[in-house]
C-alpha cells in the first residue's frame, strides 16, 4: 500500500537549494522557507493542540531545527515538505500526550491573530485540494478513525475506546481507509 | 534483503507511520524493524506519504510575529561552522631524496609533528581552563543575582496573591469601593499582569475574560479568570504574542471556558494613554 503523493520535482529541487542556502547561514533563505510551509505545520500543530499559543512554539521549534541541521538533510530519504509535516506532527502529538498525563496543565483557551496573508503556491494548493476531496470521499467511519490517528495521535485500541466500536472494526476501518485514499490520490 | 521479502508487514508501515499500531502488533513490527534496514527505509517513506494528510486541515496563517521572534533567534542560534580544506603543494626536490633519506626525514617530520602536537595541545588546555574559569566566575556572579532578584518577586507573589492576605480598596469619603481593574503591560515581550478590585462573582457558567485590544486587528484572548468573594481576581502572565502595541484592554463576561472573541457585556474597559 502506498500513498504516493509529493510535491512537483520543481519544487522539491526548489527548496533543495533553500535548504543548501540555510545550510551555508542564509537566513534570508529560511524566511523563504518559512512563509512556504509555516501556514501548514501551523495548522497542522494548531489541530493537535487546539492551542494557538503551543502551536506558535512548535513553529518556531521546527524552524530552529532546520536552521541548525539543514546541512544533514538528505533528500534521498524524501521530501523536505514531508520531513517538515511528520516532524511538526511528532512534536505536537508529543506535546499532546505530555498534557495528558496528570498533574500537567489544561489546554489554554486560543485564538487565531490577525496580521498574516495566507500565501500557498499552486502545487501546495492542488495538494490541499487532492487531499481534501480524497478524505472527503471516505465514509465517515473511516474519516473518523483516520482523523483521530493522525490529529489525535491516537492508536487502533484508543480509537475503538473512544469511538466505542469493536478493535476489530478500527482496525478494518483504519486499512481500508488507507486503501481507498491510496487509489483516490494515484488515479 | 529486500523489503519487499516481509509482505507480512506490508500493510503495516503506513499503521506505524499514523501511530495507529499498538500491542503485540506494535511490538513485533519494531522488532523487525530494528534488524532490517531496507524495512526502516520503507518506513521513512512511509512516513513521508502518511505526511500528507496534514493538508487536509484548514489552513491558516500563523500570526506574523511568530516569523519576527524566528529570525530574531536566529542570531543566537550557532550554525555549525563549514569544514576548512588544506591543500599541500609537493615541492620537486623531495622526488632527489633516496629510500634511507626518506626514512630519516619521515622519522625527523614524525617527531616535529609529535612535539608540535604536544604543545598545540597544552596550550590549548590550558586557555580553555583559563576561558572555563572565567565562565564560572561569570555565572556564579549572574546565578546570585538572579537569586537576589528571584528572593523579591517570590516575596511580591506571596503577598501579592495569597489568600491570606487583607486586600483593601481606600476610596475618599464615603464612597462605596467601585469595580477598579489595574493592567501592565510590557509590549516587547509580551509581558502583562493584571488585577481586579470589587468585580462580583459570577455565577459558576460564567467568567469574566480579559482581552488586550491591538492598534489593528480584532481584540486577543489575554485569560479568563473569577473572582473571590471580595471581588478580587486576575491574570498573570498570559501567552500574548510579542510586539503588539496595545490600544486598549477590556473585560467582559463570557460563558464558562472563555471565548475566542468577546461576546458579552464589557464590565471594565481602559484605553492605553
Amino acid at each position: 500500500m502506498a500513498l504516493n503523493i509529493q510535491m512537483k520535482p520543481e519544487e522539491q529541487g526548489a527548496d533543495l537549494r533553500l535548504m543548501q542556502r540555510i545550510a551555508s547561514g542564509d537566513q534570508a533563505a529560511l524566511a523563504t522557507l518559512y512563509d512556504r510551509y509555516s501556514s501548514v505545520l501551523y495548522s497542522v500543530a494548531k489541530r493537535v493542540l487546539t492551542d494557538t499559543g503551543a502551536a506558535e512554539e512548535i513553529l518556531q521549534d521546527v524552524f530552529l531545527q532546520v536552521w541548525r541541521n539543514a546541512s544533514r538533510f538528505d533528500p534521498q530519504r524524501g521530501s523536505l515538505s514531508g520531513w517538515l509535516l511528520v516532524t511538526t506532527r511528532n512534536r505536537a502529538i508529543d506535546r499532546l500526550r505530555r498534557r495528558a498525563s496528570p498533574g500537567s496543565d489544561p489546554a489554554p483557551e486560543g485564538l487565531a491573530i490577525p496580521g498574516a496573508s495566507l500565501e500557498m503556491s499552486a502545487a501546495q494548493g492542488e495538494m490541499m485540494a487532492r487531499v481534501k476531496a480524497a478524505l472527503g470521499g471516505l465514509p465517515p467511519g473511516q474519516r473518523a478513525a483516520l482523523e483521530m490517528a493522525y490529529f489525535e495521535g491516537l492508536t487502533h485500541s484508543e480509537i475503538a475506546e473512544r469511538s466505542g466500536e469493536p478493535l476489530g472494526t478500527v482496525k478494518t476501518r483504519l486499512r481500508t481507509a488507507l486503501q481507498v485514499l491510496k487509489k483516490a490520490l494515484n488515479p | 534483503m529486500n523489503a519487499r521479502g516481509h509482505p507480512q508487514f506490508d500493510e503495516d508501515f503506513e499503521l506505524y507511520a499514523l501511530g495507529a499500531l499498538d500491542g503485540e502488533e506494535k511490538q513485533t513490527f519494531e522488532l523487525h524493524l530494528r534488524q532490517c534496514p531496507a524495512c526502516q527505509q520503507r518506513l521513512a517513506r512511509a512516513q513521508g506519504r502518511i505526511s500528507v494528510l496534514g493538508w487536509s486541515t484548514d489552513i491558516q496563517p500563523p500570526p506574523a510575529a511568530v516569523k519576527q521572534r524566528l529570525l530574531g533567534l536566529l542570531e543566537s542560534v550557532r550554525k555549525p561552522e563549514a569544514s576548512r580544506t588544506f591543500r599541500v603543494r609537493l615541492l620537486p626536490f623531495w622526488r632527489s631524496f633516496t629510500l634511507r633519506e626518506w626514512g630519516v626525514v619521515s622519522l625527523a617530520a614524525a617527531l616535529v609533528v609529535v612535539v608540535v602536537v604536544s604543545a598545540t595541545m597544552v596550550i590549548r588546555l590550558r586557555n580553555q581552563n583559563r576561558d572555563l574559569q572565567n565562565q564560572v566566575s561569570t555565572l556564579q556572579t549572574s546565578l546570585q543575582q538572579e537569586k537576589e532578584v528571584s528572593n523579591g518577586a517570590r516575596a511580591l507573589f506571596r503577598v501579592w496573591f495569597s489568600p491570606d492576605s487583607v486586600k483593601v480598596t481606600l476610596v475618599p469619603g464615603s464612597q462605596h469601593p467601585a469595580p477598579e481593574g489595574k493592567a501592565f503591560y510590557e509590549p516587547r515581550s509580551g509581558g502583562l499582569v493584571f488585577y481586579t478590585v470589587n468585580l462580583p462573582t459570577l455565577p459558576r457558567n460564567q467568567t469574566y475574560q480579559l482581552w488586550l485590544v491591538p492598534n489593528l486587528g480584532n481584540p486577543i484572548n489575554a485569560g479568563i479568570f473569577n473572582t473571590d468573594r471580595q471581588g478580587n481576581g486576575g491574570v498573570l502572565l498570559p501567552r500574548l504574542p510579542s510586539g503588539v502595541k496595545a490600544k486598549a484592554f477590556a473585560v467582559t463576561v463570557e460563558p464558562a471556558g472563555g471565548k475566542i472573541q468577546p461576546t458579552g457585556p464589557k464590565v471594565l474597559v481602559g484605553a492605553v494613554s
